[in-house]
This record gives C-alpha cells, structure tokens and sequence, in this order.
C-alpha cells in the first residue's frame, strides 16, 4: 500500500509541472493524442487536489521523487518518464531509446530517418527528435568510438547542408535521461541559485522591496495553480540557459512547433509544452488551447495573452535575474543592461538632496555668460567651447578629478571641475573668470597682463597647463600611494623595485602624447609625415602628436596661386605633397646623401575632438593683415580622406560641429565672440555676458576663427 | 534542416549566440542606441495615448523600422566581423 502510494506521487508530480523534458522530445502536442495527454494532465490535477486533501506535505513528496529517479537506470528512467508522457509516438522514442543498448544498427536505420522533411509532417519531426536522441543515447551506449562516429556521420548524412555542425551537435554528450525530468531541472536551478547566493548576497531581496508589480490577474491565478516551478526551469533552461545542459537542450528542442524555425523571438507556452514564433504561431496556440501564459524567451519576459499585454511580475524577475547571473557566471559574460532600481542606500541619497533638475529642450542649464575683465574675451570664447565639449563635461561632471595635490587652489584642473559646477548650478547670472586668469597667467606668463590676446594662443596654453596639472595630480597620488604602501609594507625588495617602475612611468607620461590624462584623451591626435627622397623613392616616416590643425589660408606659392574657399581645401592643401625644393636638401638615409625629396603630411591617428586653427593673422617680413575671406565649412565632416590608412575596416572618422569661435575687427584690435551648440539642434551665441539663440545658418555664415569638431562614433581602446 | 537551422543550433549550443547577444545589447546602450529607441517610443505614446492607448504590437510595428535605421554601422559591421571570426574558427574544429 505503502509502494502503491508513493508510484502515484511520482506520476502526479510529473504531471503537475507538464515541463516534462521527455516529453519535448517526442513533440506529443503535435500528434494526434496530445488532447488526450491534456486530459491526463487534467485528471491528474484533480488528483493532485485529492492528495493536497489529504495534507500531504508537498516539499516532500518532491524530495523523495528526487531520491527515487537518481537511484533509477537512465533506461528505465526513459522508459518510466516516456509513458508519463502518454502519447503514441513517446513509445517510439522508448522503443528506440531502450534497443541502443545491444542493437545498434536499429538505432542508425532510425537516425537515417531523419530526412529533411523534418518540416512538413509533424510526425516526422517526432521522430526526427526521437531519432536524433536515439542516436545519442546510442554514443553514450556503444563502448567503441568507431560506432559512435559512425551514427554521428549517419545523422549528419541526414541534414544534408548542414554538414559538419550538425554531426557536431550529435557528438555532444547524450542527453541523459536523468537530466530530462523537470523535478531534476529544477533542482539543479536550486541548487545553482543557492551557490549564487553564497557569493553574491541576495540583491534581488531587497529590490523586491521596492517595487511592487504582480503581474495581472491570469497571472496570479496561474502561479496560484502552478507555482513559481515551471517558470524558473523553462527560464533557466530556455530563456537564460544557466549551464551547458541548459544550452545543448535549447539548442535542440527549443524551435517553433507551427514552423521549425529557431526564430529570433520564441515564446514558450507555461501550460504545456509549446513553443512558437511571436505572432500567429503562439498566439493561435494560446488561443485554442485556452492558455493564457507564456514566456518569450529572448528576454525572459512574461506575455499574457488575455491581457494581450507583457506582464511584470516582482518574484518572477527575481527568479529570472538569478537565472541571468547564473548564466552571465557560466559564459563569462556581462549581466547586460538591467533597469536600475535604486538600492536602499540610493533612495536615502536621493532623499537626502532634494534639488534635482529635469534637462528638457529649451532648458537654458549649462549657459552662462562671462564677464569681460578687461579684454578677455579671448579666454571668455574659448571657455564656452571647452565647456560645451561633450566629453569634457562627461568627465568634470561626473567629478573624475581627483587631485593629489593640497593645494587645490594652484591647480588649473579643479579650477575648471568648479568651473562646470558653475555652469550647471542653474544660476544664470553671469560669471567672473577672475580665478581661472590668473591661475593661467602664474602658469602661461606670455599670456599675462591686460592686453588683448589671441584666443588660438590661449586655447593651446590651457590645454598645455590643464595637460601638466592633469600629469601632476596623478603623480603626485602614486607617490603617495607609494608612500603609504612603502610605510605599511613588510619587505623592503618589493616596494624598492615597484618604485623605481612606478616613477619610470612618471617620467615617461611626462613627455608630450605619451600620457593618459584626459586631455590627451580627448584632443590629441597623431600627425604622420612622409619624406620621401626623389632619388631613390626611400620614404622616412616621422610621427608627431597635434592638439589642432592650422590651416593657411593665403593664396598657394605652387599651385598657381589658388585661394582656398572651404576647410575641405584647407585640408587639401595641408595634406599634399610638397616639393621641398632644391634649396632644401634633406639627408636620406638610403642613398646616405642629401637629395631634392618631398613631404607628405597625413593624419595617423585623430583625437576625439579635433580643432582647426585657420590662420587669419598673417605676419610677414611685408606687412602684418587679416585675412577675412569666407572659408566655407561642414557640420558634419568625414575626415576619412585626410588617414593616412584610408582602408581601416574599423575607423570611422565621421565628425560634428560643436562650437566656432569668431574673431571681429583687424589684426591690433578685436572682439571675440562664440558659437557653440548647446543641445542638438540647438546653437547659442556667446558674447562675453551676453548669450543669445542662434540659428545653424548663422553659425555656418560666420567667418570662423577656431573650429571645433567632435567625434561622432567613439571607439573602443 | 536548413544551414540557417544549422548555425542556429550549434550557436546557441555552444553559448556564442549568447555571447554575441550581450556584446550586441553592449554596443546599443554605449552607442545611445537604447536612448533613442526609448525616446522614439515615448514620442509615439505621447501623440498616439491621447484618443486611446496603444497596444505593444502596434509600437513594435511602428517603432521597428525606424529603429533598424539607427542601428550604427560600426556596431553592424564589428557584429559581422565577430560572428564571421567565430564561425570561421568552429569550421577550422570541424
């Protein structure tokens, strides 16, 4: 009495969860006698009621089911969860199954079924699958390799194009009986899950917390019915695929009923087993068979289909984010993009500065004007660009500087993080540069005093000052890491030679172009220079970093004394070859003479944001004169043929117009002003203190002075 | 079985299909791409939410193309580049 109780146990418990994976295998739901095996399951559900009656406790009865099917043979195991399944073609699946053991040359006439047909008639697809498992269980069977590679070589015959990979698949470990019952999936998934949580605490408890979403009503009468099981192992098996068991059972089972296709999006049915393509496939499924969930697998989300909506339910996401953890771990993959649900700790920040700001077209945050100290509005020009340089902001925004210094007061670069506080503080009253001028007037003595500058002359000198600082700061953090590490550290040898690399590396970053900080990052570029010697046609190739491009604009000595008319010119002219001439012989090192050569100018590498210089201001033996003339310019810009390696498959050298800074007057007295783009689509005027909208024509009509570029696409280092 | 069935079943097999899944959902969140879609959505429900709502279906069918579209080339061409690399090594296995 006692045996016969605990046999019907088992049998409900597989019907209870219908994820049976023995019976994904034989495709019951395509052959005749799936309504049939619906009826079961329904007899069987009622059963289930009448032992709920009975109060027997439910985590045991599946402990011992559990017990029970790992002390079974993998042969009977087939045997037993095979009738489970009750379906006319299972026996197909057993019959072959239970014969590899001492025949195999039935199992091959079986695995040359196969045939592509596979698509057209349901049932053939069943046997295809029973087939296919045959065969597998077949090479796990058959002592000799020489048999195995033969029914391996069989099935692949079978799939015609698919050749090679599809033996592949075969030569894969059997999929053993054992592992095909869904009290073991989810066991396995338990038991993952709970190692998971060992090492990484419990996140997703206390996310639960925070949100409340249920589902819909379906939902909840389904889990009410169903429990959590069924969703955890078909999203762990074929939604996330946990371990490598998960991935060879999705690679095989997982494809659309209705078409055969393992389509992008599948979606699997959570009353039975089912999957199918999205749209007409599920939704026909769901409609006749009266289901209402299913899973779409690509993501792991939850459809309705009664709601005809996606549904969201709070302890299926958690189930479903261990299961991603899970199977980030096993690849060695990212997690991928979770929505971020603040932590506690998050909220309470949040709560605790109040003061947010919504950025919305039209918003005026991040303009300021700057007020004239007197004739500086050559650093005023050049302040808006640099501030309305994305990336720029992206670092002092998200506050990367960190000083070693003390005195944080002499550093160029904290002065220009407060500088992007102030600009963002949402005040709109104009600011005083007083701190950052003399700042730069301690560290760029040429550019001190009152008189009026040049504003290219500035640019480069803060970038030079920002760059120093920038190498200092980090500097001088190793060495006090070092300190501290030399003060707290037991063995002399260690620290000693770490040390001496440590300020190696110093000295190195030091030189121009070879450091990391961020202004080399962004704004420096790599010039590449061909001499190429007339005499022997020996090219020597120099490289020399650039923060900008100057670019004449006066008419050209050769080529018969043409006036360029857009920067497209400019670039030309900058980048052709140019004969130096028989008064400038330079010493080739393969004819070890000095020959007639010319020079070739090409950019090897281009900085994130690249600034032209076009030179205005002429200054010759003759006369000292601006040159006004209209140079035409793009906002969008392909700097493709200006590489020198033009047919990089990776590069792509697309750029943008951010800012303009413009130049009115002659070449004694002017006045600044700037262009720069404040949103997308949206350009400002800045003058001195006075900020005014501007339009793109009037950016693209103004004489420009210094353009500034930035990088469409960043790449990846 | 189709190649197309074949290369489906060996990727998801042996975790590349997966692997290049998450680089791709990388690539679209670094390049802005999930930004824009986002806001390409929220601009459909905004014009459309107001007379009566708007099925998922529906959005999918609207926002899809325009979506295709902003996909980079570079991320497109570095997906070719990947799968073609690994596809090329499981055929030098074979």
């Amino acid at each position: 009495m006692q045996k016969k109780t605990g046999a019907s146990k088992y049998r409900y418990n597989i019907n209870n969860s219908r994820v049976d994976f023995s019976c994904v295998r034989c495709l019951c739901s395509l052959c005749s006698s799936y309504s049939y095996s619906v009826k079961v399951a329904k007899i069987r559900r009622k059963q289930q009621r009448k032992c709920d009656k009975n109060s027997v406790p439910q985590p045991q009865s599946a402990k011992r089911t559990k017990t029970k099917e790992n002390s079974v043979d993998s042969t009977t195991s087939i045997l037993s969860t095979g009738s489970g399944s009750a379906s006319s073609s299972s026996s197909t699946t057993t019959a072959a199954a239970s014969s590899t053991a001492n025949n195999n040359k039935r199992c091959r006439a079986a695995a040359d079924f196969v045939p592509g047909s596979r698509i057209l008639l349901p049932t053939t697809r069943a046997a295809a699958a029973a087939a296919s498992a045959a065969a597998a269980a077949s090479a796990a069977t058959t002592t000799t390799k020489a048999a195995a590679g033969e029914t391996v070589g069989s099935v692949g015959l079978g799939v015609g194009g698919g050749g090679g990979s599809g033996g592949q698949l075969t030569k894969e470990p059997p999929l053993n009986a054992k592992h095909l019952s869904v009290s073991v999936c989810l066991h396995t998934v338990h038991k993952l899950a709970a190692d998971l949580h060992v090492d990484a605490n419990a996140d997703a408890n206390c996310d639960a917390e925070v949100m409340s979403e249920t589902g819909c009503r379906h939902y909840q009468s389904y889990v009410k019915e169903h429990s959590y099981d069924t969703f955890r192992v078909i999203d762990a098996y074929f939604a996330a695929c946990v371990n490598r068991d998960a991935r060879e059972k999705k690679a095989i089972h997982c494809n659309c009923f209705e078409c055969g296709s393992y389509g992008i999006q599948l979606y699997a049915c959570l009353h039975c087993i089912y999957f199918g393509c999205r749209g007409a496939h599920i939704t026909s499924h769901l409609r006749s068979k009266k289901h209402n969930v299913a899973l779409e697998l690509s993501h792991g989300t939850l459809y309705c289909y009664a709601c005809r909506d996606f549904i969201y339910d709070n302890r299926s996401r958690d189930y479903a984010l261990i299961n991603r953890k899970l199977e980030a771990k096993d690849l060695q993959k990212s997690l991928g993009w979770q929505p971020w649900i603040p932590t506690p700790k998050e909220t309470n920040l949040l709560l605790a500065n109040a003061r947010r700001r919504l950025v919305r077209p039209n918003v005026t945050i991040g303009l300021r004007g700057l007020l004239n100290l007197g004739a500086t509005c050559f650093m005023n020009c050049i302040v808006q660009a640099l501030v309305h340089t994305p990336l720029l902001s992206d670092y002092f925004m998200s506050d990367r500087h960190d000083c070693g210094s003390k005195l944080t007061h002499k550093c160029l670069v904290c002065e220009v993080s407060r500088l992007f506080q102030e600009f963002y503080s949402g005040s709109r009253s104009p600011l005083s540069l007083h701190r950052l001028l003399h700042l730069i007037w301690n560290h760029a003595k040429h550019l001190a005093g009152y008189e009026q500058q040049d504003a290219h002359e500035f640019f480069i000198a803060t970038l030079d000052v920002l760059h120093r600082h920038c190498v200092k700061a980090k500097t001088e953090r190793e060495h006090e890491s070092k300190s501290n590490s030399a003060s707290s550290g037991t063995g002399g040898g260690g620290t000693n030679s770490s040390s001496s690399s440590s300020s190696a590396n110093a000295n190195a970053s030091h030189c121009y172009g070879q450091c990391n900080c961020i202004i080399d990052q962004i704004f420096t570029g790599m010039l590449q220079s061909d001499v190429v010697c007339q005499a022997c046609n020996g090219v020597s190739t120099t490289f020399d970093p650039f923060w900008d491009i100057s670019l004449d604009l006066g008419e050209t000595t050769t080529h018969g004394g043409v006036t360029p008319k857009t920067l497209i010119d400019c670039l030309e002219r900058y980048t052709r070859a140019e004969h130096l001439g028989s008064a400038a012989k330079i010493k080739c090192s393969t004819c070890k003479s000095y020959q007639e050569s010319t020079k070739q100018f090409s950019l090897r590498t281009l900085p994130s944001v690249v600034s032209f210089h076009l030179k205005r201001f002429e200054h010759s033996a003759l006369i000292d004169r601006k040159i006004s003339s209209f140079i035409q310019f793009p906002v969008e810009f392909d700097m493709t043929p200006f590489m020198s390696e033009k047919k990089n498959a990776y590069g792509d050298f697309r750029f943008s117009l951010y800012a303009v800074v413009n130049h009115v007057g002659t070449i004694d007295t002017g006045h600044y002003t700037a262009f720069v783009r404040h949103q997308k689509d949206t350009w400002v005027k800045c003058d001195d203190h006075v900020i005014t909208m501007a339009s793109l024509n009037q950016v693209l009509e103004s004489e420009g002075y210094l353009l500034f570029y930035h990088k469409n696409i960043l790449e990846y280092e | 079985m189709t190649i197309c069935d074949t290369v489906d079943q060996y990727t998801i097999m042996s975790g590349d299909r997966l692997k290049i899944k998450d680089l791709l959902c990388n690539r679209l969140t670094e390049c802005g791409w999930r930004n824009e879609v986002r806001l390409l959505c929220r601009n459909i429900l905004l014009e459309k939410s107001a007379n009566n709502s708007v099925s998922v279906d529906q959005l999918i069918s609207e926002v899809t193309p325009k979506a295709r579209t902003l996909v980079p080339d570079a991320v497109k061409k570095e997906l070719l580049m990947k799968i073609r690399t690994i596809l090329a090594e499981t055929d030098e296995d074979n």
